[in-house]
């Protein structure tokens, strides 16, 4: 016996750990959101006392208390529905209602219900008229007529156990007291509870109960959930218990059934069912009352720590979730109100959030973006290229970066994109994440400042001038091509950095260069204008007209100097060769307005003086001295008309002649007259043309070139060469000859082996009466002639001359074209 | 011999062909500008004019039209000092105008009585 307590003890034990582990299950999953801590209870409308509705709608009744008690008990807030049997049934079913207060026991419910344990045990029992024998046991009843309430359990029991074959069935429980009370029969079967009650509200006398109770509607009432509900199951049952312990349970029995039943025998009844079920177990329902006791306990500590862990919980929910709404509302509003546009698209590139500058790039809002696609507001060749993009990014979980030009209903953007794949808290890709900066007025100001600077480089570099400017210590800090090539420079980077030292032949030249820029930086004096020489690499000397002007900052300091300069060395040059024409012709008049009326004047000194020779006496010494000034006047009147020769203008008529054959003659002249010393030569190519020219005025040129060539050998033996050629002169090669056009010119070029023209006279060569041979050997008109001839053929001379080694003059005529000369050829020949 | 009319603003020109005309024979009338020469020439009969071109009150050119209007036959000789300045040439516009021999100063008492042949001749 001891052994096989210990044993079934020790069973118990194994069980009870079993069953500890299945409740710590159970507990646990009292802590699942889905069993909340407030329960919607659907009672039902008129099953009274155990459930009804009051005047104002509010559910009442035994059962309705009963659950409430039990929800105080388990700290469960219970909220009540009413409605009928079905409605409460199929709400129970759906979810929309937790639990149902008064459910009877049936294998069918079974299904779609759990029970708790009964609360109520619905005994049924014998009501008789006062008058009628009381019975002892149900089988008494066989013989009588019994009133049941049709399709009650208690008619089924009747016929369940052919109790009796004499039944009186009515709709309703009072139509089934009223007939008793009226005496037309004895004997009813009814719930007692309910019957009893009835009968006091009906007021009906004489109507007692007798024999025993009678177990016709099986285990009686329960608590119902929704199958598998375990939770609340838990609770339910647990709570029951706890309002029985505390008395709870008895004073609403007492509220409920006092008036009919104040002993109460359900409180005995209410754990019969149990009692019942352990009964067959024996021992065992001992050690199931302990474990249910230690369950309880255990329960009511766990309950207790999950309860504290539940407000634990639920603190912490409540702070995470203010955290996490803080953190939404910040990220909300700086996703809102960010300059930016930003969405984020689903993996089919459908919009699930779009801030308003996204939308309004779009014309929209940013509701109407959610669930769209890009295809729906922008231009598809864009859109094609962007779902590219997506796609990419989705599937190689890349971000992108990069500029495009997008064409929005609000015009023609330029924007930086930022796109990043969205995942979800397991990194799995489900969309794009896009934030795109709108850069175009950054874009268009740099394009601005780009076109800005190529237009000021390109201005720098086409105007005619050097440019280049420099620090304040004198360092070259940029400059235009023009200025690079003045140092020799292929690029105008080679330039920057360097200084006038760097770059100077010598220390003097540096010197030279920078002197002025000192005045400038220092005394913050801008030179405006002034000319100074540079020497070029061929050691010809470049004169520049520049200007010097300081650079200031927005302070007003200078920080460095702006120079531009011109190279006017061609320009002095033709001015030069301008004057010298004007010179000339003012020259050229003045000389004729003084021959005219020196003519005048040697009229009737030349006539008169001769006349006078005539007549004087031979060999007389008024002969000789009259001879003498008829020699003067003749002389007078010679260099009277090589002025003349040289002012004139146009005293002959040009006609279209054969160059070669002019100079030709000239030179055959020449050689006639020229003196043994001079070796002279003629150079003469072929095919010169023709030009329109006074022929005797071509072959002056030729002669005063030479004599003037074969003078300056000064008798010593020298060479003399003439070359006469061809040669064309472009726009490039006439910047050189102002007072020439571009076109075809025969030049004749003379040059001798003699004494040279010094440097410092060499511009005056071609004036009037500019003479460098002695006194009497010449009246200087010889080159003046040659220049007034040129000139007057639209040509030019050109002088070069070195010291001690000799001088070439080159004289330029127009070539006539050669249809012109042909032209005139035939037309000579009529 | 002929009887010759000399116009000429230059006093000494006047009195160097005065010697030269007067030596070969001639009678000589001088004028010292074109409006008294030409009243001469309208007052009596010449056989010849030797006009100078360049003059003030009235220009050679003008002078030799003048004459030529009123007598188409008298020979002319025109002179001038330089004959030609400023793109005009006095000399070939005297020819144009009627002027039957031109010569240029200075010339020589051969120059001057050559060229009074050739007009004479022309005239003859």
């Amino acid at each position: 016996m001891n052994r096989s307590m210990l044993a079934l003890a020790k069973r118990a034990a194994v069980f009870l750990g079993v069953a500890a582990g299945f409740l710590w299950t159970f507990v646990a999953l009292a802590d699942d959101p889905n069993s909340r801590s407030l329960i919607v209870v659907g009672s039902e409308t008129d099953y009274p006392p155990y459930a009804l509705v009051s005047k104002d709608g509010r559910a009442e009744g035994f059962s309705v208390d009963l659950m409430k008690a039990v929800s105080e008990a388990m700290g469960i807030e219970a909220v009540f529905k009413v409605g009928t049997w079905d409605e409460v049934r199929a709400a129970l079913e759906r979810g929309v209602i937790d639990a149902l207060p008064l459910v009877s026991y049936s294998k069918e419910r079974e299904k779609i219900f759990d029970f708790t344990m009964p609360h109520t045990v619905a005994d049924a029992v014998v009501f008789k008229r006062r008058q009628a024998p009381d019975i002892e046991a149900v089988g008494n009843l066989r013989d009588q007529t019994i009133v049941v309430m049709r399709s009650d359990a208690a008619h089924d029991w009747l016929v369940r156990n052919d109790v009796s074959g004499k039944l009186v069935l009515t709709d309703t429980l009072p139509e089934a007291f009223r007939l008793l009370a009226a005496g037309k029969h004895d004997y009813v079967l009814a719930p007692r509870l309910v019957g009893l009650l009835t009968v006091r509200e009906l007021g009906l006398p004489g109507i007692e109960t007798t024999g025993p109770l009678i177990d016709a509607y099986g285990r009686g009432y329960g608590f119902a959930v929704k199958k598998g509900n375990t939770a609340l199951l838990l609770k339910l049952n647990e709570g029951l218990r706890v309002i029985k312990e505390t008395g709870r349970y008895d004073a609403i029995y007492e509220k409920w059934f006092g008036v009919v039943d104040r002993k109460g025998p359900s409180s005995e009844l209410i754990f019969r069912y149990v009692l019942w079920a352990s009964a067959g177990i024996g021992v065992v329902g001992g050690v199931v009352f302990v474990w249910i006791a230690i369950l309880h306990r255990i329960v009511r500590r766990r309950t207790a720590e999950l309860r504290n862990a539940r407000d634990d919980l639920e603190s912490r929910v409540a702070e995470r979730t203010r955290e996490l709404e803080n953190k939404n509302f910040v990220l909300d509003a700086v996703i809102t109100g960010s300059s930016n546009a930003v969405f984020v698209k689903d993996r089919d590139g459908r919009f699930i959030l779009a801030n308003r500058r996204a939308a309004r790039n779009l014309g929209l809002e940013p509701e109407d973006m959610i669930g769209r696609k890009a295809a729906d507001f922008l231009p598809p060749e864009f859109v094609s290229k962007m779902e590219k993009e997506d796609r990419a990014i989705i599937e190689t979980g890349i971000a992108t970066e990069g500029e495009e030009t997008i064409r929005y209903k609000i015009g023609e953007r330029i924007v930086r994109a930022f796109k990043t794949p969205y995942r979800d808290s397991e990194g799995n890709i489900i969309g794009i994440i896009g934030i795109v900066r709108d850069i175009t007025e950054r874009k268009r100001a740099e394009q601005d400042l780009v076109a800005q600077r190529q237009l000021l480089d390109t201005i720098i570099e086409t105007i005619p001038h050097g440019i280049f400017w420099k620090n304040r210590d004198l360092t070259y800090a940029g400059c235009n091509s023009k200025a690079a090539r003045n140092w020799y420079l292929e690029k105008r980077e080679d330039l920057i950095g360097k200084t006038a030292f760097d770059l100077a032949r010598d220390r003097v030249e540096a010197e030279l260069l920078t002197a002025r820029d000192r005045v400038v930086i220092d005394e913050g004096k801008a030179l405006i204008n002034f000319e100074d020489n540079h020497l070029r690499a061929d050691g010809t000397v470049a004169t520049h007209l520049s200007s010097k002007l300081p650079l200031r900052d927005a302070a007003g300091n200078v920080t460095g100097l702006l120079c531009i300069f011109l190279d006017i060395t061609d320009r002095l040059a033709a001015e030069k060769q301008l004057r010298q024409a004007q010179r000339a012709k003012a020259l050229g008049s003045l000389a004729g307005g003084i021959a005219h009326e020196l003519n005048n004047l040697l009229l009737p000194i030349e006539a008169l003086s001769k006349m006078a020779e005539k007549r004087a006496p031979e060999n007389s010494p008024e002969r000789l001295r009259l001879s003498k000034i008829v020699e003067a006047s003749e002389r007078a009147a010679e260099i009277v008309h090589q002025i003349l020769t040289f002012s004139r203008e146009d005293d002959e008529e040009k006609s279209i002649v054969d160059m070669a054959s002019v100079v030709g003659e000239a030179t055959r002249l020449l050689n006639a007259t020229l003196p043994s010393n001079v070796a002279f030569r003629c150079q003469q190519a072929s095919g010169i043309g023709a030009v329109r020219a006074v022929s005797s005025q071509i072959q002056t040129v030729v002669v005063n070139l030479v004599t003037n060539s074969a003078e300056a050998l000064e008798g010593r033996p020298g060479d003399v060469v003439l070359s006469l050629d061809r040669l064309e002169l472009d726009a490039d090669a006439v910047r050189e000859f102002p007072e020439l056009q571009p076109g075809p010119y025969a030049r004749i070029a003379v040059r001798d082996t003699g004494k040279g023209i010094p440097p410092d006279i060499i511009d005056r060569v071609l004036d009037p009466f500019f003479t460098t041979k002695e006194a009497g050997d010449g009246i200087g008109m010889g080159l003046a002639t040659v220049h007034a001839i040129a000139t007057r053929h639209d040509g030019a001379v050109r002088v070069f001359s070195k010291p001690e080694t000799g001088t070439r003059v080159d004289v330029y005529f127009p070539l006539v074209s050669e249809r012109e000369a042909l032209v005139s050829v035939s037309l000579g020949q009529d | 011999m002929a009887h010759i009319l000399v116009i000429d603003d230059e006093e000494l020109s006047l009195f160097t062909m005065r010697e030269i005309l007067e030596e070969a024979g001639h009678t000589v009338v001088t004028a010292g500008d074109g409006m008294a020469g030409l009243a001469l020439q309208g007052a009596q009969a010449f056989d010849l004019v030797i006009t100078d071109m360049v003059m003030p009150h009235k220009e050679g050119v003008q002078l030799i039209v003048e004459i030529r209007e009123r007598d188409s036959r008298i020979p002319i000789l025109a002179i001038s000092g330089s004959g030609r300045s400023r793109n005009t040439d006095f000399l070939e516009l005297a020819r144009q105008h009627g002027a039957n021999a031109v010569l240029t100063k200075p010339f020589s008492e051969e120059d001057l009585l050559n060229a009074l042949a050739v007009c004479l001749e022309t005239d003859g």
